[in-house]
């Protein structure tokens, strides 16, 4: 079995995706200056339908994980907390509320020369009932129009009456953003960006895929580094091509049998969102032969087929079909389904302070696989962006210990 | 004399409802201002409001993150060890992400008592949530249809809905009370509190008592007075301490409080219909949107005890009213008005609580005089 080197990207279109950043921020902001509209939005909104309509949508949740990562959050999440924002809110929006709240969205220091004004706010609950509460603070202070597509939990398939309540609501939105941002909405256009959807999602669930092969092409710091596209440009043609070269790779990788760690030993799952501060959590567990190689937040949280002989029906379920968005029966069938696919030795839950949905459940699951698979579980007390939740020592102790127990196992 | 029956009533909530279930009652447990507790009545159990505690947790601790908050940790603690099997069922929400795992859970690990899930829309305007509210609130009635074995009958429905709109109207004169006040404002909370814990037939008898007598009990005229605001307000020594740092609760827009209480059914019409009606357009809690008919009743209750302060008690991992805090504390800072905010987990940290409010109160004073 070879293997590759130990510090690079495992999959060398990888290094493509920081250019993709920054020309996604770029071009944000350039569209703002063209006078063409913004809309803040967050994650499993209808992205589709604003790059079909030509609404440039500007993650912030993506724009605080970027921050995390470049270890900036600290300084916004105490702006927001020292403004009466509680320390316990989700760590995206803080940063958020932070950079508004003081120095503003257009701070020079800032990466990428700050966030472009929003025109217009839009979220919805389909991940988290909190999106909404940090789109209304964020409304208070901008003062432009908000719109919320509302969604309850899912057990899958998806129900007539929850696609129903889904798409009644996008009728809604699309006069809404015709009249208050001054663009139309034409069906063939939003035809293709499903397409272009579909085939971008496509893409990466084969790439996912190919993750279930021994050796791993490619392990979960890396792949956290890629999902970028996923998260933003589903509709546009970007993704596309960047997708397919990572699974081109990937998959010749799995046919050479070579792997993303050396002498691959032990593989994990991961669930709940990384922490954005400490990828290297990953990569000093992968420099011990082990690999993570699922993670439901890369599955389950952005990109889904459709079957486009139906699209809006497919539009629908996709974006209601979401990790976040699931009972917890629907988690752990999931899991037990996926684990064994991709042969995993354990699993790591990232009890994530701020993303409480994706939180919940966690324990039930952890039960479930054990049960049932005989698969153990470790949990990391922590946040994907607020470092000060993160305690190094003692994670580092529990998953060292974690490893020695699969070790045992595995001999 | 009806201070002593909210004594005992309220020493021991979960013990109040066992007496119902031994008299007979299915007793149904519910957690969430938008469970439209007339269908239960009109099905001939008794709504009774899951109040959590304050106890030290023990069970629900394999299931839940300390995050998902104290109130959904007691209420699934208290279902694990045992202490809600009087209960006949229970009704969950999606209220938060919390509450609305706990559905899961309480399927999962409590499987011989009946639970039923009131899944409404967060978002309270356009013409599909309106529409998708409706068929969530019929759903429901479904469900309790099937768990009664009897369908709901609109004449028990009617009479259920004139019952809880007494009982809204009693406790609004209460609240007016409360503003003039003629009642104490710890008194006014034992009132309302006592009310999740009774039939309100029951509730209603007492409450008539309560309001005849009123007038009698006046706040000291130096009591400096406040707004009190917050999800939920359970700690029954908190208006006593707000007393002693010399200051009263003349109003509040409580989640079990004023919000609960606030709106009535119309009594003509398809009863169904105005029930749903009437929690669609009820005052909106910090879980719904859009927030500005919450902020109007805010404003008004304030207005009416003439509040020269508010105090946010907040339970601690209750996002919702964590993000609408700032906001309403800048919109009252605006107008001139001073507030706060406390964390609470039920319990109030008495001693910090105190040296807090008592700041506070000294600081209000100031600006007052
Ligand atoms: S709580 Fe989770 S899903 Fe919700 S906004 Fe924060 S990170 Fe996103």
């Amino acid at each position: 079995m070879s293997t590759q080197t130990k510090k690079g990207r495992a999959l060398n279109s990888s290094y493509q995706a920081g250019n993709i950043l920054k020309e996604y921020w770029e071009d944000a902001a350039r569209h703002q200056a063209e006078g063409r509209p913004i809309a803040w939005v967050s994650g499993n909104v209808p992205i589709e339908l604003f790059w079909s309509m030509g609404v440039f949508p500007v993650y912030p949740e993506n724009y605080s994980a970027i921050i995390a990562s470049i270890q900036r959050a600290q300084e916004f999440c105490e702006e927001a907390e020292q403004r009466g924002f509680s320390n316990d809110l989700c760590s995206y929006s803080r940063v958020n509320l932070g950079i508004i709240l003081g120095k503003g969205i257009k701070d020079p220091g800032l990466p990428f020369g700050g966030i472009p004004r929003p025109d217009m706010l839009i979220t919805t609950r389909i991940p988290c009932l909190i999106q909404v509460k940090w789109w209304e603070a964020v409304r208070e202070f901008f003062k432009v129009p908000l719109f919320v597509v509302d969604a309850t939990m899912i057990d899958l398939p998806v129900k007539e009456h929850q696609r129903q309540h889904y798409l009644g609501q996008i009728r809604e939105l699309i006069p809404i953003m015709e009249s208050k941002l001054g663009v139309r909405f034409q069906e063939d256009k939003f035809l293709e960006a499903l397409k272009l959807s579909d085939e971008a999602a496509g893409l990466w669930l084969d790439l996912l895929d190919t993750r279930a092969a021994v050796p791993s092409p490619v392990g979960s710091r890396e792949m956290c580094g890629n999902v970028f596209p996923l998260v933003a440009m589903l509709g546009s043609s970007r993704p596309i091509a960047f997708f397919k070269q990572l699974l081109e790779e990937a998959r010749e990788c799995v046919k050479a049998g070579k792997g993303a760690v050396e002498n691959e030993k032990i593989r994990l799952g991961w669930d709940n969102i990384p922490m954005w501060y400490n990828l290297k959590f990953f990569s000093d567990v992968e420099d011990q032969n082990i690999i993570f190689t699922y993670e439901t937040y890369l599955k389950y949280v952005w990109g889904g087929r459709m079957d486009l002989s139906d699209p809006w029906t497919a539009f629908a379920n996709k974006h209601l079909d979401v990790w976040l968005n699931y009972s917890i029966d629907q988690r752990v069938r999931t899991l037990l389904s996926d684990i064994p696919k991709f042969k995993l030795d354990g699993f790591v839950f990232h009890e994530n302070h701020s993303c409480k949905r994706f939180a919940m459940g966690q324990k039930d699951a952890a039960v479930a696989i054990q049960e049932k698979l005989g698969v153990p579980s470790l949990f990391i007390h922590s946040d994907m962006a607020d470092p000060r939740a993160f305690s190094e020592g003692q994670s580092r102790v529990k998953m060292e210990a974690f490893i020695e127990l699969l070790q045992a196992k595995k001999k | 004399m009806i201070q002593a029956e909210l004594n005992e009533i309220l020493s021991d909530p979960l013990e109040s409802t066992r007496q119902l279930s031994r008299e007979g009652r299915r007793v149904i447990g519910y957690c969430d201002n938008y469970v439209p507790e007339e269908f239960i009545h009109a099905m001939g159990m008794v709504p009774v409001r899951l109040m959590g505690s304050a106890e030290h947790i023990t069970l629900a601790d394999s299931h839940l993150p300390i995050f998902a908050g104290q109130l959904s940790r007691s209420i699934f603690d208290q279902g694990l060890r045992g202490k809600l099997g009087h209960l006949a069922g229970v009704v969950l929400s999606n209220s938060s992400d919390a509450i609305r795992t706990l559905f899961d859970l309480w399927e999962r690990h409590i499987p011989g008592q009946w639970v039923g899930l009131v899944d409404v829309p967060a978002v309270l305007q356009g013409e599909t949530n309106r529409r998708v509210f409706g068929s969530a609130m019929l759903r429901f009635i479904e469900q309790l249809e099937k768990f009664g074995g009897h369908s709901l009958d609109p004449a028990e429905l009617r009479r259920s809905i004139a019952v809880y709109n007494e009982n809204r109207r009693l406790l609004k004169k209460a609240a007016s009370l409360l503003g003039s006040r003629k009642l104490n404002a710890d008194t006014y909370l034992d009132a309302v509190l006592s009310g999740f814990l009774m039939p309100k037939e029951r509730h209603n008898g007492l409450l008539l008592q309560l309001l005849e007598n009123a007038g009698t009990g006046q706040a000291g005229p130096d009591l400096l007075p406040l707004h009190i605001s917050g999800p939920l307000l359970v700690d029954r020594s908190f208006l006593p301490l707000l007393e002693q740092c010399g200051a009263t609760m003349t109003s509040e827009d409580l989640g079990t409080g004023s919000r609960y209480f606030w709106d009535e059914v119309s009594e003509t019409g398809d009863p169904v219909a105005q029930v749903i009606d009437r929690y669609w357009n009820k005052v909106p809690e910090s879980y719904k949107t859009p927030m500005e008919p919450r902020w109007l009743h805010f404003s008004a209750r304030l207005g009416t005890g003439n509040a020269k302060g508010a105090i946010f008690v907040v339970e601690r991992y209750s996002d919702e009213d964590q993000y609408d805090y700032p906001i309403f504390r800048d919109r009252l800072q605006q107008r001139g008005i001073p507030s706060l905010q406390l964390d609470a987990e039920f319990v109030l940290e008495s001693e910090q609580a105190r040296t807090r409010v008592q700041t506070f109160v000294e600081i209000v004073k100031g600006r007052v005089s």
